[in-house]
């Protein structure tokens, strides 16, 4: 653990783009299904929590390569504008900090926080997000 | 009701609710096919969600529901319940313990606050997620707005 948290300390605070993901109608219902979720609301608007799932997997495999176990302590998500078919979001990460502590039966854990900004194609923010991954 | 069936509500305005109205819970089950299917959608390469082998390897019972999809959950339980025209404008979550595929999980929330700024009209809401044992495996916050009846 200590090796991964020495590798990913040089990015803490340094934002970087993640990538720009179109909202295409499919997605929006291929989401819905996933979740087992009927609304008919969620065809031309992406259901909230669509958000956090974008560029998730470009953050995810370096943190799962430098941690034996990864796992999701919290999301925190904050929607400013509605996510909608046709819409190209715009994400940006940054790790904000890493906390080291111990947990109950003396193993030491790391708790990463990363930040995201979505944007829209006219540079208008969408949302942001705060996640918190436990590695151990 | 079987899981995965839309419940269309009334419109919900904010005169609708109180401090300490609960919203109508919201039950989902997770199956591991479900698992795969929101770990293509979302992306999220985690094995310990779709490998069995593999999550054992590292200490856990077995595979895990991904966080995130419960999270979803949440989202759910507040847009049917708020219907079209609410707006959720903030969504919290911690994860406090595992969920198993094919586990029966209960989505419920009860409104904490109630407040007007700037002629707009917001409820904030506890939330949580309890296990087939009644334990809380996720707890969490979200803001919404709402219409209001003139």
């Amino acid at each position: 653990m200590t090796e991964g948290i020495a590798t990913l300390k040089d990015s803490i605070g340094v934002e970087r783009e993640v990538g720009v993901y179109e909202i295409k109608r499919a997605k929006i219902a291929g989401f819905a299904r996933a979740i087992g979720d009927p609304n008919p609301l969620w065809q031309d608007i992406a259901p909230p929590s669509l958000i956090p799932t974008l560029g998730f997997a470009r953050i995810l495999p370096e943190l799962i390569s430098l941690f034996p176990t990864l796992l999701h302590g919290s999301t925190e998500l904050e929607c400013h504008q509605p996510v909608r078919a046709g819409d190209r979001i715009k994400v940006s990460s940054k790790l904000a900090n890493i906390r080291q502590r111990t947990v109950k039966d003396q193993r030491p854990v790391a708790f990463l926080t990363i930040e995201l900004t979505y944007k829209n194609q006219r540079e208008e923010l969408v949302a942001k997000c705060r996640q918190v991954l436990i590695a151990q | 009701m079987p899981p995965g069936t839309y419940r269309p509500m009334k419109p919900l305005y904010y005169e609708d609710t109180a401090v300490g109205s609960e919203i109508p819970p919201l039950v989902k089950k997770p199956t591991a096919d479900q698992l795969l299917q929101w770990g293509e959608v979302s992306g999220d390469p985690n094995p310990i969600h779709f490998d069995e082998g593999f999550a054992r390897s590292r200490g856990l019972p077995g595979i895990i529901v991904q966080g995130q999809l419960v999270f979803s959950s949440l989202g759910q339980l507040l847009s049917d319940w708020t219907g079209e025209q609410g707006v959720l404008l903030k969504l919290s979550c911690s994860y406090k313990g595992m969920n198993f595929p094919e586990e029966t999980l209960t989505c419920r929330g009860k409104v904490i606050k109630q407040y007007t700024m700037a002629d707009k009209y917001y409820i904030d809401c506890s939330l949580w997620v309890e296990n087939p044992q009644g334990e809380k495996t996720l707890s969490g916050t979200a803001t919404v707005s709402l219409p209001h009846r003139e």
